[in-house]
């Protein structure tokens, strides 16, 4: 088995008198795509934010190949290689979505001059972005505004991507366009881990699926599997029936 | 598809910029004293306008305490020149110090947040006044005279004082242009839209803060040096006056907050207005704040924001633009 690339090591997280985050450990290899699924407020957008360090931890650790990173900022693991997306996307609004890609492709990628604007006029076109690249982002909708989101970590040319429910609300060519996209960036090499309640798109694409619940892990392996799960059945499809 | 910074239009607009500089260095040669000590009041106004720019439309850091640097480099070319430095390198280091002590007080400034940051650069403003209030060697809270500069002929001490005033202010309109334009441009943007997402994608926020409250506190104290020169009198009431940070926030959300080119445009309908009303009084700030208050409702990206949103007109270039390859290009 390949190293892992990154960690959550019995990551735990209280706010308040609620424990979001109860002993989770989960890793993610070389070129591997996970799925993470789960009722609203299983925790899966709050683990998110202790692997990319927008939220530090009450205990346990974050493991970036092999290196413990629990004490390192947001800016320094995106540094490193991590990206995330924004379940509700957060542009910069009073810049051109251009302009907000070149944030990740020098700020987190490290890139500059041309060869920053054509990394950055690349992920563009492989995100359909390239129309509006001199729009606003104030101006733009739901769908661009999460398209964005996944333009923007792809500018920092991660190891790990982050994905936290990109695909709502799109239509079934959109869906199936946008796992052929994560697909070939799995096959790239990028690891990703992927949070989304539309459980079909994340079968095309992930070859492990792990379910959470009230802050725990409580189903992991092959995705069908997982999903025949009596537990998975009851916590997560019985939650939205 | 390939990337534009430069358009003929800015390109001719920059260069006029430039050349409307270095006509402007003919001033003192051509104008009464009275007109270069006006003038010299518009760069101060530009000055603090891009400043407080650069930190409230680029870092999102919101100061009502700019004053504090003002009131230390006014004060600072006193300390010097009282020690026996001669007037104008006096203001050179008052300047400096101006810039080094932002270093510190960063440290402490920037753990603060939105309202709590912008009061809390109130507070430092308030305390350093105090401080000077309590030295006798600086006038106490009676003021003092810049005495040094009266061993210059009005004229030239007019001359002089409006040349510094050229010179600061190119450099740091230059070096906040420059600064823009540099890979950091952005990252400082997205600081000012979402602090967050900016460390998200790898932008270091406190250092990048750091940088733009130590350029607004070298800028800031090299206005308050010029202030100084250019009336010869300071008293802490006046120069620690939270006014200054009044007026700053007026020329940046009249002219456009987060544009290069609006506060310029602020400082000089700034300069109108005091000009036209020059009996000031409690009635004119009034209607200063009240129309500043109203471009922000009604108008939130100030005059050039507009202007900038309607036309797609950008005349000195800090942003990026994709358009399409022009035919040679694309056959290579």
């Amino acid at each position: 088995m390949d190293a892992a690339v990154l960690a959550a090591v019995d990551v735990r997280k209280r706010f308040g008198a609620l424990a979001v985050l109860d002993g989770v450990s989960l890793s993610l290899r070389e070129g591997e795509a996970v799925g993470i699924v789960g009722p609203n407020g299983a925790g899966k957008t709050t683990l998110l934010n202790v692997l990319s360090g927008a939220l530090a931890p009450d205990s346990g650790g974050v493991d970036f190949r092999g290196r413990d990173v629990t004490s390192r900022g947001a800016a320094d693991r995106c540094k490193l290689g991590i990206a995330r997306t924004h379940q509700v996307p957060r542009p910069f609004i009073g810049m051109s979505v251009f302009e907000n890609v070149l944030v990740g492709a020098t700020a987190g990628g490290r890139r500059r001059g041309a060869e920053a604007y054509d990394l950055c006029l690349r992920v563009l076109d492989q995100t359909g972005l390239t129309p509006i690249a001199n729009r606003r982002a104030e101006s733009l909708g739901l769908l661009p505004r999460k398209r964005l989101e996944l333009a923007r970590a792809l500018a920092v040319e991660p190891a790990v991507l982050l994905l936290d429910e990109i695909g709502g609300g799109l239509t079934d060519a959109e869906t199936a366009a946008l796992a052929q996209t994560v697909a070939s960036l799995r096959d790239s090499g990028i690891a990703v881990l992927w949070i989304e309640h539309i459980v079909h798109l994340l079968m095309q694409v992930v070859s492990r699926l792990v379910c959470m619940d009230q802050g725990r892990i409580i189903a992991e392996g092959v995705p069908e599997a997982v999903v025949a799960q009596a537990a998975v059945i009851d916590a997560y499809l019985g939650a939205r029936a | 598809m390939r990337v534009q910074r430069w358009t003929g239009t800015s390109r001719a607009f920059t260069g006029a910029t430039i050349a409307i500089a270095a006509l402007l260095g003919t001033v003192p040669l051509l104008f009464e004293a009275d007109v270069v000590q006006r003038l010299t009041n518009l760069l101060i106004l530009v000055l603090l306008a891009a400043m407080w720019n650069a930190l409230a439309g680029y870092g999102g850091l919101l100061s009502v305490g700019q004053q504090a640097f003002i009131g230390i480099g006014a004060y600072g070319t006193v300390f010097f020149a009282g020690l026996g430095v001669s007037p104008y390198p006096a203001m050179l280091l008052a300047t400096l110090v101006a810039g080094v002590i932002s270093v510190p007080i960063s440290l402490f400034a920037l753990r603060l947040r939105a309202a709590q940051f912008a009061i809390g650069m109130w507070v430092i403003a308030e305390v350093i006044s105090i401080l000077v209030r309590l030295d006798q060697n600086l006038g106490a809270g009676t003021g003092i005279s810049l005495i040094q500069l009266n061993q210059y002929a009005p004229n030239f001490r007019q001359a002089y004082t409006f040349w510094l005033a050229l010179g600061f202010t190119v450099i740091f309109l230059s070096a906040l242009f420059f600064l823009l334009r540099s890979p950091l441009g952005v990252s400082l943007q997205a600081i000012r839209d979402d602090e967050d997402a900016a460390r998200s994608l790898g932008v270091h926020v406190a250092a990048r803060k750091r940088l733009l409250f130590v350029l607004a506190g070298f800028g800031c104290g090299a206005a308050g040096v010029l202030i100084g020169a250019n009336t010869l009198f300071i008293e802490p009431g006046s120069i620690f006056s939270v006014q200054w940070s009044a007026y700053m926030i007026f020329m940046v959300l009249v002219g456009g907050l987060g544009t290069f080119e609006g506060p310029i445009l602020g400082a000089i309908l700034l300069f109108g207005i005091q000009t036209t009303f020059t009996q000031g009084g409690p009635w004119y700030l009034v209607g200063l704040g009240a129309t500043a208050a109203l471009f922000a409702l009604a108008l939130p990206r100030g005059i050039w924001g507009t202007i900038e949103e309607r036309l797609g007109l950008r005349l000195l270039p800090v942003g990026y633009r994709v358009v399409e390859m022009k035919s040679e290009e694309r056959t290579v």
